[in-house]
């Protein structure tokens, strides 16, 4: 699939999809405007990549702040990893926080909670 | 009816307001470290929420106060850039933030015009946000998270549960400005 890579902003984060690299992350601040708008593309991307049934995927998060909408957000997109892991995709997610970070780390938390999916977690250094 | 006048009526309410809060922070230990009043857009709310971070790096706040209070803010400022209301002939936007700092704690005072049809519903919602618990607003905030998704206007019903987890104390009150709408005001402690 074409890579997609959004550059990070004051107020939006660095997104890169690049599955033939194999390097899917979101890094930085989420606060949009309108979230909804925002991750359309992000989320849109995920479900064509559906079609391609991929033998594995791993998406890295590293968020220093999520509004509440963007939370919103960035759940239905990881419910496209639950698609992808219910058609055999193997699916890893790696979340990343600051050692002193609890909030970000009980997000993490309780997307894994909600999702099922693989999360592994990893402190910033 | 007079309508600039009628847009001077509420503008003076909407300052009195303002200015009472100011009035409580005029000494070394209180003082308001960062105001707006009136238009916001993104550009504004990112320009604010970095000068909060700004100011509390220079106090030397804590990490995990820092990111309370920057997470408070933004909930408020996207609350308000989302759902306030432009009011009276001149459209003004009735909008403020004040975030002042006190021996203890930090306070995020924030305000903006709604429409009287949906203050009673407001006034129920944060009473009972109020009288949760942090087990009950968590376990809010998980179901919404679970069922919840983003409005046409892109907002998720998570937003005053997520200022009520961050914040410490949660105060609001609503203030009539004319037969339309009225000022919601909300408060947020967030302690040192």
């Amino acid at each position: 699939m074409t890579r997609f890579e959004l550059e990070e902003t004051s107020n939006t984060p660095h997104i890169v999809f690049d599955s033939e690299a194999n390097k899917f992350s979101i890094e930085g601040k989420s606060f949009p405007e309108d979230s909804k708008e925002f991750y359309r593309r992000v989320i849109d991307w995920m479900e064509q990549y559906k079609a391609e049934k991929p033998a594995a995927i791993s998406l890295s998060f590293n968020l220093f702040y999520l509004s509440s909408s963007s939370i919103i957000s960035v759940k239905q997109l990881l419910l496209k990893l639950v698609d992808l892991q219910n058609q055999g995709t193997k699916v890893s997610v790696t979340w990343k926080y600051d050692h002193d970070d609890d909030d970000i780390k009980k997000t993490g938390e309780d997307y894994q909670q909600l999702t099922k999916l693989n999360f592994v977690y990893k402190v910033n250094v | 009816m007079d309508l600039k006048k009628s847009s001077s009526v509420e503008h003076g309410i909407f300052t009195e307001k303002v200015n009472t809060i100011r009035a409580a922070y005029k000494t070394e230990d209180k003082k308001i470290i960062v105001s707006h009043i009136g238009e916001l857009d993104q550009r504004k709310i990112n320009t604010l929420s970095s000068l909060v971070e700004a100011q509390l790096e220079h106090l030397k706040v804590s990490k995990t106060t820092t990111k309370k209070i920057f997470n408070v803010v933004i909930e408020v400022l996207q609350n308000i850039a989302l759902h306030g209301e432009n009011v009276g002939a001149d459209e003004i936007p009735l909008n403020y933030l004040l975030v002042a700092r006190n021996t203890s704690d930090f306070v995020v005072y924030a305000g903006n015009a709604v429409p009287n049809g949906i203050v009673k519903k407001l006034e129920e919602r944060l009473k009972r946000i109020q009288s949760f618990s942090t087990f009950e607003l968590k376990k809010q905030y998980m179901d919404v998270l679970t069922n919840g998704s983003l409005s046409e206007k892109g907002g998720a019903g998570l937003g005053f549960l997520t200022m009520a987890l961050k914040a410490h104390e949660i105060n609001f009150d609503f203030i009539n400005l004319n037969d339309e709408y009225s000022l919601f005001s909300i408060q947020l402690k967030v302690l040192r």
